[in-house]
């Protein structure tokens, strides 16, 4: 298995494809625990975030051959979390926030607090996430927790890149805005 | 107990694909699916456009200087004989049309706006174009069919 570890997401998708199964684990192991913060703060629900990574996993090796490896395979699998996720939140409109505060704290991108401009941001980012529609609260973690690209969460999201900008953007502000209002000062 | 979890994950998922419970899907069922997007996308543009080159006909007919007695003929044949269930066909086919490329393609990247303003434009366009081509009088062979005696000949 080791010897997957420095080959590209698409190498090891090209060996899966061809026949090498035991490929796919790699595979798995790179993307779980990103999967499961990603899912988590999605639906929060911890249990609920596990099944929905197992049937991604599933579904994704399902449509291997209709993945095209011009592309790059991390957006094309959180773009089958993304769909898993929403069905999830689309069947349980209730949800619990406790679940997102048992998270262990997951590095994100300073950039976030540079753009919040708020030091004491850091100890309650996701408190403030947690508070955001859930498109905007995507948007934030893909571009800032898990590091995308415009046009990577483009292919996530299936929005044009300039509409993830924009949505960036209102996301910072209203951010900004519910930190404000939950008292976190500078 | 999170490296449990996430362990437990990935030999779940090994095991049901090594005891044959999934299966990945083969390359031709994929190729059917692009045959049956293309075909529905195809079939879908014919049935709009000559929907709407009947349209413009109509409206051709009815902003006309003159009686257009000849038009009026072809447009009445055209929408007597006119297989009407098409209509259901045409919502049908780019339902299905819609749905297959946006699952398939990259669509997502242009605006959805600008699709819309586009596939209308070409639609108007080509329904414009295929009025005066399909149903006019004054195409070469229009009138000259067996049974359209009573009008003049040009």
């Amino acid at each position: 298995m080791t010897m997957h570890t420095t080959k590209s997401d698409e190498t090891i998708v090209a060996q899966v494809k061809a026949g090498d199964a035991d490929a796919y684990a790699t595979l798995m192991e790179r993307y779980e625990a990103k999967l499961i913060r990603y899912v988590v703060y999605l639906i929060h629900d911890t249990v609920s975030a596990h099944d929905v990574v197992q049937d991604t996993f599933i579904k994704a090796y399902q449509n291997l051959q209709a993945f095209n490896p011009k592309y790059k395979f991390s957006s094309w699998l959180y773009r089958i979390a993304h769909n898993e996720a929403m069905n999830v939140i689309k069947k349980n409109r209730h949800i619990t926030d406790y679940d997102i505060e048992t998270l262990p704290e997951a590095g994100y991108d300073q950039r976030l607090e540079e753009l919040i401009d708020n030091d004491a941001l850091k100890a309650h980012v996701h408190e403030c996430l947690d508070k955001l529609d859930v498109k905007y609260r995507e948007v934030i973690q893909l571009i800032y927790f898990e590091r995308m690209k415009y046009e990577e969460v483009s292919d996530v999201l299936h929005i044009p890149a300039s509409t993830v900008g924009v949505w960036a953007s209102r996301a910072k502000a209203k951010l900004k805005n519910i930190c404000e209002q939950k008292g976190v000062k500078r | 107990m999170k490296q449990q979890d996430t362990t437990s994950i990935s030999t779940s998922v090994m095991d049901k694909i090594k005891n044959g419970k999934v299966h990945m899907r083969p390359r031709l069922y994929y190729a059917a699916l692009s045959i049956v997007t293309i075909g529905a996308v195809i079939l879908s543009g014919i049935t709009v456009t000559y929907l709407l080159s009947i349209a413009f006909f109509w409206l051709r007919i009815i902003t006309s200087d003159t009686m257009a007695y000849g038009a009026r003929a072809n447009f009445n044949e055209a929408v007597a004989s006119f297989p009407w269930w098409t209509l259901a066909l045409a919502a049908l086919l780019l339902t299905a049309a819609i749905l297959l490329v946006r699952k398939q393609g990259r669509i997502y990247k242009h605006k959805t706006s600008s699709i819309v303003i586009l596939i209308i434009i070409s639609s108007l366009v080509l329904g414009f174009g295929l009025s005066f081509v399909v149903m006019d009088p004054h195409t070469p062979g229009v009138n000259d069919r067996p049974g359209q005696g009573w009008r003049e000949k040009r």
